[in-house]
C-alpha cells in the first residue's frame, strides 16, 4: 500500500503533523526506533482512544507503521516512524523554524 | 533547488500561532520525556553493574581483612547482608510482576505508583530497612573506629537524603541511590576493620548472588527497553 498524503499537507505546514496530538506522537516516535502502545500513552499523555485515532490517521498518511502482535496472549502493538514520516517531520520542523524566525523578525 | 516561499510567512492568525506554539512546546516536552525514559533505562544497568561490582569488592575486602579488633557480631552481619538479599529479591519480584501487568512500570515509576501501588510498598520496605541499618549502626558505634563511624554515618545520611530528594522529584533513579547505600555499607564496614570469618564469606557470597540476580534482571529489561521494544499488554490485566 502506497503512503497516502493528506491534502492539506501541501501548505507551509503539513496539517497531518500540525495537529497538536499528532505532533506530540510524531515527536516522541522520532526519538525512538520502535515504541509500543503503553510507552506512547505515557509519553504523550493522550487517552487510549485519542492515541488510537491519531495513530490511525498517521498510519493512513504513511507516516507511521504499525506492527500488531500477541505476546503471552495479550495484544502488543508497536509503532515506528517511517522514512516518509521522518522526512515529513523534519520538513515540518524546518517550516516551523522559518515561521517563528519570520514572526520574530517582523515583530 | 527552490526555496518554499510560503513557509517564510508567519501564520496569519495570532491566536492560531499561539496555539501552534503551545502544541510545539508540548510536543517538545513529550519528546524530552521519551528521551529521559530511554536514558533512564540505559542508565539503570550501568549504575546497577557498578553497584554490584563495588558491593562485591567491599564484601571481598571484608572477607580477606585480617586486622583484629572492632568486633562486629555475626548476627548483625546477617541482618545487613540479608537486607541486601531481601532487597534484591524484592526488586526481582516487583520487576517480574510489573513486566506482566504494565510495561510502563518498567520505565516510568510515576505511572507505576498510580497503576499498581507497588512502589509505595517498596518505598516503605526500603525505609524500614534503612531504619534497621541505623539501629545496627547505633549498636555498632562503640565497636567502630571514629573514622569509620563518620564515614558510615556520612554516606548513609547522604544516601538517605538523596533518596528522598530523588523520590520526591520523581527522577526515576531512586533505586540507584539505594544501590549506592549498598555499596557504602560493605566498604564502610571494611574500613571499620571487621574480623575475617568463614560465615562472613558465605553471607557475602549470597549478597553478591542477590546483586547479580538483580543486575541480570535489569540487564534483560535494558535489552528490551533500550531499543524501545519492550513487550507489553495494551490492556493491563488486573484480575
Amino acid at each position: 500500500m502506497s503512503p497516502r498524503r493528506n491534502q492539506n499537507s501541501e501548505g507551509p505546514l503539513d496539517l497531518v503533523i500540525h495537529e497538536a496530538s499528532r505532533l506530540t506522537i510524531v515527536s516522541v516516535l522520532n526519538e525512538c526506533e520502535v515504541a509500543d502502545f503503553n510507552f506512547m500513552l505515557a509519553t504523550t499523555g493522550l487517552t487510549r482512544g485519542n492515541l488510537s485515532t491519531h495513530m490511525a490517521k498517521l498510519i493512513a498518511a504513511g507516516y507511521v507503521s504499525e506492527d500488531k502482535q500477541f505476546v503471552d496472549r495479550k495484544p502488543c502493538t508497536r509503532y515506528r516512524l517511517t522514512e516518509a514520516g521522518r522526512a515529513a517531520f523534519q520538513a515540518y520542523r524546518t517550516a516551523w523554524q522559518r515561521i517563528t524566525q519570520g514572526s520574530n523578525g517582523s515583530g | 533547488m527552490s526555496e518554499p516561499e510560503s513557509t517564510e510567512q508567519p501564520l496569519p492568525d495570532p491566536n492560531e500561532f499561539r496555539a501552534a506554539q503551545q502544541a510545539v512546546d508540548h510536543a517538545a516536552h513529550a519528546a524530552w520525556r521519551a528521551r529521559r525514559m530511554l536514558a533512564a533505562s540505559l542508565m539503570e544497568p550501568v549504575m546497577g553493574c557498578g553497584a554490584g561490582v563495588l558491593s562485591a569488592a567491599g564484601s571481598a575486602g571484608l572477607m580477606f581483612d585480617q586486622t583484629p579488633g572492632h568486633v562486629v557480631g555475626v548476627f548483625w552481619w546477617l541482618i545487613i547482608e540479608w537486607w541486601f538479599l531481601l532487597w534484591a529479591v524484592w526488586i526481582l519480584w516487583s520487576m517480574r510482576h510489573r513486566r506482566k501487568t504494565d510495561a510502563m512500570f518498567a520505565v516510568d515509576r510515576g505511572t507505576a505508583i498510580r497503576a499498581r501501588g507497588l512502589r509505595p510498598l517498596n518505598f516503605i520496605a526500603s525505609t524500614l530497612c534503612v531504619i534497621a541499618m541505623f539501629c545496627f549502626w547505633q549498636w555498632a558505634f562503640p565497636r567502630m573506629s571514629t573514622q569509620a563511624m563518620v564515614l558510615v554515618i556520612g554516606v548513609s545520611i547522604a544516601a538517605f537524603a538523596g533518596w528522598f530528594v530523588v523520590r520526591f522529584c520523581q527522577l526515576l533513579l531512586a533505586e540507584d541511590l539505594v544501590f549506592a547505600a549498598a555499596i557504602a555499607v560493605p566498604w564502610g564496614l571494611y574500613l571499620a576493620r571487621a574480623p575475617n570469618s568463614a560465615v562472613l564469606g558465605v553471607i557475602a557470597s549470597t549478597s553478591a548472588l542477590g546483586a547479580v540476580g538483580s543486575l541480570r534482571s535489569r540487564w534483560k529489561r535494558f535489552a528490551r527497553v533500550g531499543n524501545g521494544s519492550e513487550t507489553s499488554s495494551e490492556t493491563p490485566a488486573h484480575s
